[in-house]
């Protein structure tokens, strides 16, 4: 900014006395003396605290290191233009209100009020926005379908109720199956009596639904209702809200193309369902492509039903257009677009060579035919018209009811000119027509056929543009006419012209090919005659350098089966004249035939489908050493035109510059004078008036896209310069900046990649990128499936979404897939291994059987008979293959309305592969036959030498822990017994047994859920029923092994004989060691057998001792008679004192209830109050 | 035009690319069905013993392979199954007619990179001797490699770059030789833009001899300089001589560097300011009985039926001056392998600059829409050589034209790698 823009404010006011005047005066004078000095104060402009301002740098670098993200991958349209309409679903339970919600929508758009919003609805929003709007039926499958599609999700939640279990279901979904964003939509807020409550509620379910998404996700409320539907100003806030709303690129949907089909049409011959009322359809499918790009060859699934591989795809004509550029900025009333045709909207639909029309009413038989008495005349005819709709289409329809005569009897007497000045030509007459006369028979076939197709309940008729409408002859005599002939027409006759121009599609190629042959036949028609031997030679010659139209040569002249509209009609223009002449002039198509067949066999080189490889596979056949081409001697030739001379310039020491000036000794580059501006081109000349002379010849249209541009590239410019800038005003250290800089070059690689692959193939039209990249997203395409089961027709719910999903080559495999998976908390069993569950994987949803297994430390997969409680194991199934890191969601039971939540499971891929390595715990068991002193004989652990060998050196052990090694089998004894030794001897009675792993067989099975082809849905689907369900069932009682009861366990007595050491031992063992415990006597002792004689004085003190050892135990005795009395005396007492206290303890506890009681009850009153 | 329904690649005209066909197979998990191998050759009908040889190293690389083969060998089923990698160690078949191991290194390398673990492949068998028909382990390291790293292959730091060692050389027909192949694995390729070519600033060159006197190989060096240096002063070529020490292993393998049969052969490479590498390699043709006793005494008389050293440096010069002649910016040789592994890249558009299409490239161009419906986008680019640039010389042909091919990969990715 400059400096005189900024505002300028009033200064303060100078000082002139005092001090600060005299001070002032000083530094004035020194200023312009030029004496001042330097105030240095260094101090103040260092740094105050090295150690919190490096703190402080270090936290600044963390955080933004934190903010710097690599760039996602993102393929969608860069515009919405370009794109997809955005895929709005309404999701939640019945009655909260989403058919309100998108009929509100709908009428806020269009104007238009839909009874019955069934599946997707198209509307364009704005000039260059649309939306397609889908509301989400309340089964898991479709849930799980809608959740895989949603750009964006209004999670519809009735406010008065609260979050139901079906939209936690689904967050879950979508958690599993990449994030879409999502809005909360509240409903039914007017249904709240007191504001306090409503705020209050509000709060409480903002805060949930911020846990659910991420605090701080937008949420929407609705007050009211009024005439069924939502007040108008708050749809109107809430479609500004969804124009504004960013879209999140998700990674499956990145990698693949999706259709969400808008309708679909049978296209079986009808002769072949009458035949077989069940045999399989050919379906088309119309839809736009989203995702990544559909290519032709492509296997999809359409899910629900199954895996297909797609007979024909191609583009038809977007039915809600882009206004595009050269419109005004506003969608007028008129151009309102709205394309529900599953909701009975829109009375034209258009195919690749027919349209349908609603005439809207189920009769189509004319009023005159049906013996009404009426009077003719004009009356009549305005009568009819306006018993019709009005509308367009239907009236035309209705004129070609009045067509009197049959398209053969007209072709008798209709006429044509071939060229500008000749005479029409009668179709009677002309035999060089049969073409076009089969042509006409075959519509008539169809058109009876089409009688005969008519549908009671469907009231559309298949409607062949060229032959029913009245015409002049010379427009019906060509049928290539160009589209500026038919502009006239309405609109929907444009597109009918389109799509009969590749009416079939052999028939076209047929053309296509031998306009080929007519144009390489026209190239040098003369010069085959003439040396046919000689012109071959020099083609074969001249191969490596003059390569005709390679691609052609490559890929051969037949076109890919990718049928659409453009394609056909360019290659028509470029043949058009032949291909049309070739129906009459058919002496030179011969001639053009064998001109090829001649070519082709003369010249090897001239078409590449000759090119034979040898057997033996060598990428170096025909090549240097053995090649034509190779010639060592013309290399080595020594002089001025040499063959090395002309790859001089192949090397650094060649001329750099061949270009630029060529025999121009002198180098001029252009070169800008500073002083003066001029600019001087590479020879002097002066480059001033440039510009004007760029643009001196240009229209007004030219000049402002001119204009345009330059603006462009200088906005560019400047704005990279300006963000340069930026950056370098942040000074960053350069650590940070080599880390944005990393950044910086990711995100310019990406958009150099995106540029490039718009480049690329975009500039030929859309038939060429089609043809090298399939069809992009944001094309309205019609996909035909062959093949598609006749319940698929029977059965078709106009509300469950179809999806129609691509698969890349390596995701139509089955194999075993191993996932991480963990038990959803709110589940509330857990999940048994080998019970079937139906996964939700890709686009898939089947049914199989998981094994459980856990990674131990060592990296065994060992196997699992449950799902941990609140832990990660993995999971093996056998399913198709999907990317690893792909989120997998499980759920027991589809059908049924069973309580609780229904999410049994959630996980991630986490490896494909063909086997397993789960691993079970078994242990063999034997027991000793015969034991030596470190080995025994061990029977009863296997059953022949055979499974021996194969344990060899195994490890054994005894069950008190005796560590063991398997040596060899035994020759003699039981079957399977054999020799094993231990690090000690082992007991008779041990039991030895061998700890291995087994690996765990998975079952091979793999149940789609095929919901679509069913009557009732997911209903009727069947499924494989878990055990407990069987149990349950059948009344059959689980079966108990015996074994594995526990039973109380009885041990005998043991009994030791006693420790006998031997003699010689015992005499060794010190004293302390010597076994003591003395046998009882046979006799007695010594001492015992000996007498006491005590002497008088020894027997008084006897008789003494005993005499006051007498009168202490009676002492005694009385002393505890005593206290026995008195404590029988105090217990009693207290016991009185005891009952006392209880009573008034007792009022006390009744008081305090009461009171607590009372306070509850007042709670509760107040509580109902408020709600 | 495919069936919707089968996706078996059906092909009735015998072993025509027959690795390519496998390779294609594993990569678009397609079915293979090959019939009439080769069912009118009386003396070797069906499959040769170098092809069976490929199939059973696949067979090891991967889980879940289905490999079918009539009694006569003339019929091929093959299920792709999952790609492992890990180290695998192979012995190739030796003798007359027998391939080296180059040849199932390259019908490798488009797989190596998608496999669950790094592919540490050791081959044993054939290594110099037939750059005729194969090209060489030095050629492989030379020309694929530098392709490999464009393709991001190896890019990852976390392992270690695609290398290719010849531990031991082994000529053609006895072999004896022992090559090491090391590739990272990826997640997916990046994109390539390859279409500048630059100006040549340096050739380099290896001459080998086994078991001839190491002068020969100074020799070939001497003259495939000389030509050379008509052009530009900076080219090395080294001389890698390998002699017989006499000595056996104790096992009874010949001792010395190199295997029993004599072999001399030379490789050069171009490398352009833009980083572009062209490679060309010659080697002199054996024409000896494999038979060892013959080869000993017939030893004299063959070599002088031989080309001279000098002529096969001639040779190898003016084969890489043909090879920056042609203009493109991959090989003739390598012209397959990096289509090939364009068609895996994200769904980006890769753009290459290739010299005249090869037969054996255009054959394949048909395999890859076949196995995974990607056209190329074919663009003949003309330009004058010559600073002369007179109409004259237009007139005589000195263009070389050039083949832009372009594509938008089909976003394969590896999944058989685990994630973790």
């Amino acid at each position: 900014m400059a400096d005189d823009l900024q505002q300028s404010n009033r200064g303060h006011k100078t000082t002139k006395a005092g001090r600060g005047g005299r001070e002032k005066k000083k530094l004035l004078k020194s200023k312009k003396d030029g004496t001042q000095k330097d105030r240095h104060n260094p101090r103040a402009f260092g740094v105050a605290n090295v150690v919190r301002t490096q703190r402080n740098v270090q936290r600044n670098l963390d955080r933004a290191q934190k903010k710097e993200y690599v760039p996602q991958n993102d393929r969608r349209a860069a515009t919405p233009v370009e794109g997809p309409p955005p895929l709005v679903c309404v999701v939640g339970p019945p009655g909260v209100g989403k058919s309100t919600l998108i009929r509100s929508l709908v009428k806020l758009y269009t104007n238009h009020n839909l009874n019955n919003p069934v599946g997707p609805i198209t509307v364009a929003t704005g000039k260059n926005r649309r939306m397609t709007f889908l509301e989400c039926p309340n089964s898991p499958e479709a849930m799980l379908d809608v959740a895989k599609i949603a750009d964006l999700v209004l999670l519809v939640v009735d406010a008065k109720y609260g979050f139901e279990l079906e939209q936690f279901e689904f967050l879950n979904m979508i958690q599993t199956h990449g994030f879409p964003k999502v809005l909360g939509v509240f409903t039914h807020l007017d249904q709240f009596r007191t504001q306090k409550n409503l705020r209050k509620t509000k709060k409480l379910l903002k805060h949930r639904f911020w846990t659910e998404i991420y605090d701080g996700a937008k949420m929407f409320y609705f007050s009211g209702c009024v005439n069924g539907k939502y007040l108008k100003h708050e749809v109107k806030q809430l479609s500004l809200l969804l124009q504004r709303v960013k879209y999140r690129p998700l990674v499956w949907r990145n990698t693949h193309p999706y259709v969400l089909v808008d309708r679909y049409e049978d296209v079986t011959h009808p002769s072949k369902v009458d035949e077989d009322e069940t045999c399989e359809r050919s379906v088309v499918f119309y839809g736009y492509v989203r995702g990544s790009n559909l290519k032709a060859g492509q296997k999809v699934h359409l899910v629900g039903v199954g895996d297909y591989g797609m007979s024909e795809v191609g583009i038809i004509q977007d039915p809600v257009p882009m206004a595009g550029k050269d419109k005004e900025m506003t969608l007028s009333k008129k151009e309102t677009k709205l394309y529900a045709p599953l909701s009975n909207v829109g009375l034209v639909s258009f195919d690749k060579d027919a349209v349908y029309i609603d005439i809207g009413r189920v009769n189509y038989t004319k009023k005159e035919n049906l013996d009404l008495p009426r009077v003719e005349g004009e009356e009549k005819e305005s009568d009819e018209e306006s018993e019709y709709d009005s509308d367009a289409p239907a009236g035309l329809l209705k004129s070609l009811q009045d067509v009197k005569d049959g398209v053969d009897e007209k072709m008798e007497y209709s006429t044509m000119r071939l060229f500008k000045s000749s005479k029409a030509v009668q179709a009677a007459n002309s035999d060089s027509e049969d073409d076009e006369k089969e042509q006409s028979i075959r519509n008539a076939n169809r058109r009876s056929v089409d009688d005969v197709y008519e549908l009671a309940n469907s009231f559309r008729r298949r409607f062949d543009g060229a032959e029913h409408e009245p015409r002049d002859g010379s427009e019906q005599s060509d049928s290539d006419s160009d589209d500026g002939e038919s502009s006239d027409e309405s609109k929907d006759d444009g597109s009918v012209e389109s799509g009969s121009d590749c009416a079939s599609n052999a028939e076209d190629d047929d053309q296509y090919s031998d306009s080929e042959n007519d144009e390489e036949a026209s190239d040098g028609k003369q010069a085959w005659k003439s040396n046919i031997a000689q012109q071959a030679a020099m083609a074969y010659r001249q191969r490596e350098r003059s390569i005709v139209n390679l691609q052609q040569l490559v890929y051969g002249t037949s076109v890919s089966f990718v049928s659409d509209d453009e394609g056909k009609s360019s290659d028509n223009e470029d043949s058009g004249d032949e291909s049309s002449d070739e129906e009459f002039f058919t002496l030179r198509d011969k001639n053009a035939k064998s001109n090829k067949s001649s070519k082709t066999t003369d010249n090897g080189a001239g078409t590449a489908k000759d090119i034979q490889l040898g057997e033996n596979d060598s990428s170096r056949t025909l090549q240097h050493s053995s090649g034509p081409m190779f010639d060592v001697n013309a290399w080595l030739e020594e002089g001025d035109d040499c063959l090395i001379e002309r790859i001089r310039n192949r090397f650094v020491t060649g001329n750099w510059h061949t270009d630029d000036n060529e025999g121009d000794g002198e180098k001029f580059d252009d070169f800008e004078d500073l002083e003066t501006g001029e600019k001087y081109g590479p020879n002097g000349e002066v480059e001033e008036s440039d510009d004007e002379d760029e643009t001196a010849g240009m229209t007004d249209a030219e000049l402002r896209e001119y204009n345009a541009k330059r603006k462009a590239t200088q906005k560019d410019e400047f704005d990279s310069e300006y963000d340069d800038n930026k950056k370098g005003n942040a000074d960053k250290p350069s650590d940070e900046k080599a880390e944005s800089e990393y950044v910086e070059a990711l995100k310019r690689e990406k958009e150099a990649r995106l540029k490039r692959n718009q480049e690329e193939f975009g500039a030929d039209g859309e038939a060429s990128s089609v043809r090298y990249e399939g069809f992009r997203q944001g094309i309205y395409c019609r996909v035909r499936i062959d093949g598609i089961p006749a319940e698929f027709i029977q059965s078709f719910n106009p509300v469950m979404p179809l999806v129609i999903g691509g698969l890349t080559p390596q995701e139509t495999e089955r194999g075993l897939v191993r996932c991480r998976f963990k038990k959803h908390r709110w589940h509330k069993k857990i999940l048994k291994c080998n019970d079937p569950l139906v996964f939700s994987i890709g686009w898939r949803r089947f049914q199989s059987i998981p094994v459980f297994s856990t990674e131990d430390q060592n990296g065994r997969h060992r196997y699992l008979k449950y799902t941990p409680e609140h832990m990660h194991c993995h999971a093996t199934f056998y399913g198709h293959q999907v990317p690893p890191n792909t989120g997998v969601l499980a759920i027991q039971r589809l059908t049924g309305n069973l309580p609780g939540f229904r999410i049994a499971a959630t996980g991630v891929v986490l490896e494909l592969d063909a086997s397993s390595k789960i691993v079970k715990k078994l242990k063999l068991v034997g027991t000793p036959s015969k034991i030596y002193k470190n080995t025994a004989f061990i029977s009863g652990m296997f059953n022949s030498d055979l499974e021996v060998s194969r344990f060899e050196g195994a490890s054994i052990r005894t069950v008190s822990g005796i560590r063991g090694q398997i040596k060899k089998a035994l020759r003699e004894g039981q079957p399977g017994s054999f020799r094993a030794t231990f690090e000690d001897k082992i007991l008779l009675s041990d039991i030895v047994f061998c700890r291995t792993w087994v690996p765990v067989e998975i079952q091979n099975y793999y149940n789609p859920v095929t919901s679509l082809l069913c009557k009732d849905g997911v209903e009727g689907w069947r499924a494989m029923k878990p055990k407990a369900q069987l149990h349950v069932e059948t009344e059959t009682p689980i079966e108990v092994n015996p074994d594995s009861i526990y039973k109380p366990i009885e041990r005998k007595e043991r009994k030791f004989n006693k420790l006998h050491v031997p003699k010689s031992i015992e005499s060794a063992l010190p004293f302390a060691s010597k076994p003591k415990d003395e046998k009882k006597r046979k006799s007695k002792s010594y001492a015992s057998k000996r007498a006491v004689v005590m002497d008088a004085d020894e027997k008084k003190k006897y008789t003494f001792m005993q005499a006051i050892n007498t009168i202490r135990n009676d002492k005694q005795a009385k002393k505890k008679e005593k206290r026995a009395e008195r404590k029988v005396a105090r217990s009693k007492e207290l016991a009185k004192v005891e009952e006392k206290l209880d009573a008034s303890r007792k009022v006390k506890k009744r008081q305090h209830y009461r009171s607590e009681g009372k306070v509850d009850a007042a709670r509760e009153r107040k509580r109902l109050r408020g709600a | 035009m495919t069936n919707p329904k089968s996706r078996t690649l059906k092909y009735t005209d015998g072993a025509i690319q027959f690795r390519l066909r496998i390779t294609a197979s594993l990569l678009s998990h397609r079915p293979l069905l090959i019939t009439n191998i080769r069912p009118d050759d009386l003396d070797a009908p069906g499959l040769h013993e170098h092809e069976a040889s490929f199939l059973r190293l696949i067979d090891r690389m991967t889980n879940g392979t289905k490999i079918e083969i009539n009694a006569t060998g003339t019929q091929l089923r093959f299920k792709p199954g999952v790609l492992l990698g890990g180290s695998v160690e192979h012995d190739c078949p030796v003798g007359d007619g027998a391939r080296s191991v180059s040849w199932y290194l390259e019908g490798i390398m488009p797989l190596a990179p998608f496999g669950k673990e790094p592919l540490e492949l050791t081959l044993n068998g054939i290594t110099d001797g037939t750059s005729d028909v194969d090209p060489s382990c030095d050629y492989l390291s030379a020309s694929f490699l530098p392709l490999y790293i464009k393709f991001g292959v190896g890019a990852d730091d976390a392992l270690p770059p695609p290398s290719i060692r010849v531990e031991k050389r082994g000529a053609a027909p006895l072999g004896c030789g022992r090559a090491h192949f090391y590739c990272p694995i990826v997640k997916e390729l990046t994109p390539i833009e390859l279409v500048e070519f630059g100006k040549v600033k340096r050739v380099r060159g290896n001459a080998i001899s086994c078991r001839i006197p190491p002068s020969s190989a100074a020799r070939v060096a001497h003259s495939a300089k000389g030509v050379m240096h008509r052009l530009l002063p900076d080219v090395w070529i080294h001389t890698d001589a390998h002699s017989s020490s006499g000595k056996r292993n104790k096992d009874g393998s010949p001792g010395g560097g190199c295997g029993p049969s004599p072999g001399l052969s030379v490789i050069l490479t171009a490398t352009t300011t833009e980083g572009v590498c062209l490679s060309a390699e010659c080697s002199m043709s054996h024409n000896v009985e494999s038979n060892r006793g013959v080869l000993q005494q017939n030893l004299h008389l063959e070599r002088k039926k031989m080309e001279l050293p000098e002529d096969l440096g001639k040779r190898s010069a003016t084969m890489l001056l043909h090879e920056i002649f042609c203009g493109g910016c991959i090989d003739t040789s390598a012209q397959t392998f990096a289509l090939l592994m364009m068609c895996l890249t994200p769904e980006d558009v890769s753009r290459i600059r290739l010299g005249s299409l090869s037969s054996y490239t255009v054959v394949s161009l048909r395999l890859l829409k076949e196995a995974f419906g990607v056209e190329f986008k074919l663009r003949v680019d003309e330009e004058v050589l010559g600073d002369g640039g007179s109409d004259e010389e237009e007139e005589t042909g000195m263009k070389s034209s050039t083949v832009l091919c372009s594509c938008l990969g089909i976003g394969y990715r590896n999944m058989a790698r685990a994630s973790t």
